[in-house]
């Protein structure tokens, strides 16, 4: 069985990849509620240490391959892709120890996180999704309902069905 | 030059009529568990492997398997699109300048004015070269393929087609938007926000800029700062070389004993360098022009491909990767060169 978490990009949009904190429902046969807890929340912040433009590393990376015409990071590689390394290699880690098996994140361009179970009778895929889906959630939960700001009016005129109009506005 | 097109492995382009064998394991099947073998080394933690491990076919070289319109180099190292006539022209266009500097005009600089005027033009000479080489050979940030296969629901036959998804961008702020994923039929994966589609290269591309075929790849992710530093060096380069050729030209001819400045340009360093400053001038207005482009699409937030999308279908234009001017050149310019999805090293980071 598959078990598919999707990538986040509520809060950091395309800067950095983050996935969401909920407990997947179907490993609950392999990995407890603290665990996954402690495992998410690591992972989210190794994967923004890894991926944050202005960190100290990076930018040391970025300036000094421009500088040297590209040969520091021909010589001396590049603190990411160790930083990548290690990211993989402790959900890796995790995977194994609680008996599970666990694609790349590189291998899946950071888009999922999927988790293959090792029972060998169901072969369904169980798409665990994004909770800000709104098929999923009712539009009163999103925190830009909650804010309603001029710029949130006036952009939610042309999308009636997507963001919060002035008729869900008036009922909250 | 190895140029192998496997159209026979090439995945169907509609979803309802590829083959559906959830049995068969094939490389392009990123959902597969992790080959250890992979990185030439088992991690001691890692031996006591349970005996029920599927095996996984040994992976040659993932390049050849590639599917798409692309030509690999160098056992797969270097990488370009297939259509290469107008990089050739814009490779003469970039080396010429270069050798009839170094073999005209550098000489009288170095013994007239200082050494350190080729040396300085050397180095930014240099940078826009390497910077147009690494630009053109890197992975532009290709997104791997079969990301979401599609398989048979028997709870709901008929939704083979996936629809399109809204994804929530910038809860935090007061702007926030609903993104639209779409999903490709020819890649088989939901696009994250900034990707597109490149149907010169066929390959689903992170945050693509456009493609270039000047350079003969897509700007993407991984490369978009290769291909600025490049437009600015190219734009530097081409301005010291108009100031270095007429100051050549003109300083040659003021201590010599030419009376007529036309007769003196028939002597070839003054002739070239003159030259060369009519073309470093001509030379920096198209990337000149293309640098202002891009800066100004960074300060608003978005890249060429959302720009023009936006104009052309008329949709609000919206801006939910837009945080200030600085913060935008920072993240866009700033950000790591992330690692390569469909080519991923062997070698042990740690």
């Amino acid at each position: 069985m598959l078990v598919r978490i999707e990538r986040d990009y509520s809060v950091s949009g395309d800067k950095y990849p983050q996935f969401p904190t909920d407990y997947p429902v179907p490993l609950r046969a392999y990995v407890n509620l603290e665990d996954w807890d402690v495992f998410i929340h690591t992972l989210n912040e190794k994967l923004r240490e890894a991926f944050c433009p202005w960190s100290i590393g990076n930018l040391l990376d970025g300036i000094l391959s421009v500088l040297t015409i590209y040969i520091s990071e021909f010589v001396f590689g590049s603190i990411h892709r160790k930083r990548i390394g290690a990211i993989d290699l402790y959900i890796l880690d995790f995977a194994t120890q609680h008996n599970l098996y666990v694609a790349s994140l590189r291998n899946m361009g950071f888009l999922s996180l999927v988790f293959h179970t090792k029972e060998t009778n169901s072969k369904s895929s169980t798409l665990h999704s994004n909770p800000y889906c709104p098929e999923h959630h009712s539009i009163r939960t999103l925190p830009s309902a909650v804010t309603a700001t001029t710029s949130n009016i006036s952009t939610s005129s042309s999308h009636r069905s997507d963001l919060p109009n002035e008729w869900t506005n008036s009922t909250l | 030059m190895s140029y192998e097109k496997h159209s026979d492995a090439k995945a169907s382009r509609y979803a309802w009529n590829q083959p559906w064998n959830p049995f068969e394991v094939t490389l392009s099947d990123p959902t597969y568990p992790m080959n250890l073998e992979e990185k030439n080394q088992i991690p001691y933690r890692f031996q006591s492997v349970p005996d029920d491990v599927p095996e996984v076919p040994h992976i040659e070289s993932r390049y050849k398997n590639l599917p798409g319109n692309n030509i690999y180099l160098c056992c797969g190292r270097l990488q370009m699109s297939s259509q290469y006539k107008a990089f050739l022209i814009s490779l003469f266009a970039l080396i010429l300048p270069g050798v009839l500097f170094f073999i005209f005009s550098a000489f009288w600089l170095w013994h007239h004015v200082s050494p350190a005027v080729p040396i300085t033009f050397a180095y930014l000479y240099a940078l826009a070269v390497v910077s147009m080489f690494k630009c053109s050979t890197a992975d532009p940030g290709i997104l791997p393929r079969n990301a979401y296969s599609l398989t048979y629901n028997p709870a709901h036959p008929w939704s083979v087609i996936p629809e399109d998804r809204k994804v929530l961008v910038g809860s935090t702020r007061s702007d926030s938007v609903f993104v639209n994923t779409v999903y490709c039929h020819t890649c088989h994966l939901y696009r994250p926000p900034r990707a597109s589609h490149c149907h010169l290269c066929d390959n689903c591309v992170e945050y693509l800029d456009h493609h270039c075929i000047w350079l003969n790849t897509c700007i993407g992710r991984r490369n978009y700062r290769y291909y600025f530093i490049f437009l600015l060096s190219v734009v530097l380069s081409a301005l010291y070389l108009t100031g270095l050729g007429f100051y050549t030209s003109i300083g040659s001819f003021h201590e010599s004993t030419d009376t007529n400045f036309a007769a003196h340009l028939r002597r070839p360093w003054a002739g070239v360098s003159f030259f060369l400053g009519i073309y470093g001038a001509l030379g920096a207005i198209l990337p000149g022009i293309l640098f202002c482009y891009q800066c100004y699409l960074i300060s608003v937030g978005q890249n060429v491909h959302e720009y023009l999308r936006a104009k052309s279908t008329e949709t609000e234009d919206v801006h939910p990767f837009h945080d200030s001017i600085w913060l935008n050149f920072l993240v866009v310019l700033c950000r790591p060169k992330n690692v390569s999805y469909v080519r991923p090293t062997r070698k042990s980071y740690v």
